[in-house]
């Protein structure tokens, strides 16, 4: 009897993870003093897309999302605790989305941008729709809404396109090719 | 689908995504009106203490990582008998990028009945998650207080007051003055928590000031039995809510009364 091939190798499982893991440093080690809403988004959106664009399948970046929420929970990175879950499985899911839109040709900035900024603000709305079902009255959330979501996509798009820098010197560098990782 | 084509695609939709985002924030405040959060038009707080608030003392120190002194700009000084009072003022100054704020300062007008001796003020901001809990700085550069001298004559005993016992773990179980036995039914005050994480965190944040145009205050002295000074925040944490410590040198008199008003004052 065959073997039952699993879905993700061994290998993309351990890159899968250490991408996850990755954010979570990223996220801890890494504190700009802009003061701007969403300005993480520049540097813990590179290693999902990097991620996704590496293993080119669907589900890639839901799993990046599942063991960063995990981690981020366990080492209690802001107040929300367990509901940071689904805040990393929505940004890792949109990635993914994003990478069947653009036939996981992240590499191009275009196409980085556009899911770096997707992730992003994936990652502020359900942000905000936590807030609101924690509690938080609309009244104070709409506040600088507008700025906010354009500073997030800003910033997400930016780490999007550091993403597709990265993909394309890997591709160049032969350590990844296009049609396999 | 050519790759350009997904990208327009993409951007349209981004472009619909803002300009939804774009009308809540325009048409919010009017789809969601802000909650009135105190009957008084104005005041979040406007109670009147008297010396039964003193729940602490007597004692030379306020709670910090490390024990903090009680005069303004003082460091803890061993023969000091402090009486100590915790409010909570039901607001919080709000600092940070005004782009995305409405920023705020907290106004608190005082009003003493038969002051004894001197009476120091400072605030504590409330925090949660691993963020330490924010108070004015004491020392050095940008310290700031705020007190105010009375001429009545020394009272007796101060019966409510018990010393505050410095915890090794720095994080302190503070019973709080405002209605005392609000919950008649369980006869329980209100309780707050401050937390601090290392020597010197938290402190900075907040400020004591008399005039709004200069928000980091400095130490004042006043003799003025009523009288305004503000609660200013810099820092992207300014803390969930705001607790005034009152507290006072010596046992005050039978009519002692402290009113306290707390108002949010935008700045932005």
């Amino acid at each position: 009897m065959a073997a039952r091939t699993p879905y993700f190798s061994l290998h993309e499982i351990a890159l899968l993870s250490l991408c996850g893991a990755l954010i979570v440093v990223l996220n801890t080690t890494f504190s700009l003093p802009l003061k701007i809403p969403g300005h993480s988004g520049i540097y813990w959106v590179v290693p999902v897309i990097v991620g996704v664009g590496i293993v080119k399948k669907p589900g890639a970046g839901t799993y990046i999302g599942l063991i960063s929420g995990i981690l981020a929970t366990f080492f209690g990175l802001n107040t929300l605790h367990l509901f940071n879950l689904l805040i990393y499985l929505a940004l890792g899911g949109v990635v993914d989305l994003a990478g069947l839109l653009f036939l996981y040709r992240l590499d191009n900035p275009a196409a980085g941008f556009v899911a770096g900024a997707a992730g992003n603000l994936a990652k502020m709305v359900v942000n905000y729709l936590l807030q609101t079902f924690l509690g938080i009255p609309a009244a104070f959330i709409v506040i600088g809404i507008g700025i906010a979501s354009v500073t997030h996509l800003v910033f997400g798009g930016l780490g999007g396109v550091i993403a597709a820098l990265v993909l394309r010197s890997l591709l160049k560098a032969g350590v990844i090719t296009r049609d396999r990782a | 689908m050519k790759l350009l084509s997904r990208v327009v695609l993409a951007c349209l939709l981004f472009g619909c995504f803002l300009v939804g985002m774009g009308a809540l924030e325009m048409f919010g405040p009017a789809l969601f009106p802000q909650p009135v959060r105190d009957e008084t038009p104005g005041a979040l707080l406007d109670e009147v203490f008297t010396k039964a608030g003193f729940l602490y003392g007597p004692q030379s120190w306020r709670p910090g990582y490390d024990p903090i002194g009680i005069s303004p700009g003082k460091e803890v000084a061993e023969g000091d008998a402090w009486y100590l009072m915790f409010i909570d003022l039901n607001t919080t100054p709000v600092s940070g990028n005004p782009n995305v704020k409405q920023l705020g300062s907290v106004r608190i007008r005082y009003n003493f009945t038969e002051l004894s001796g001197r009476a120091a003020f400072h605030v504590y901001g409330l925090t949660t998650g691993t963020t330490a809990t924010r108070t004015n700085r004491q020392i050095g550069t940008k310290n700031c207080g705020f007190m105010v001298t009375g001429t009545a004559p020394e009272g007796g005993v101060m019966p409510a007051a018990t010393p505050l016992t410095f915890p090794s773990s720095h994080q302190y179980r503070i019973t709080l003055s405002n209605s005392l036995f609000s919950d008649t039914d369980n006869l329980t005050a209100g309780t707050c928590s401050f937390r601090f994480i290392q020597p010197g965190a938290g402190q900075g944040a907040l400020h004591l000031t008399p005039n709004l145009s200069q928000p980091m205050g400095g130490i004042t002295e006043t003799t003025d039995q009523g009288g305004i000074f503000y609660v200013t925040a810099t820092g992207a944490n300014a803390g969930n809510n705001l607790i005034l410590l009152a507290a006072v040198d010596r046992p005050q008199p039978d009519g002692f009364a402290l009113r306290v008003r707390s108002e949010f004052v935008r700045t932005t």
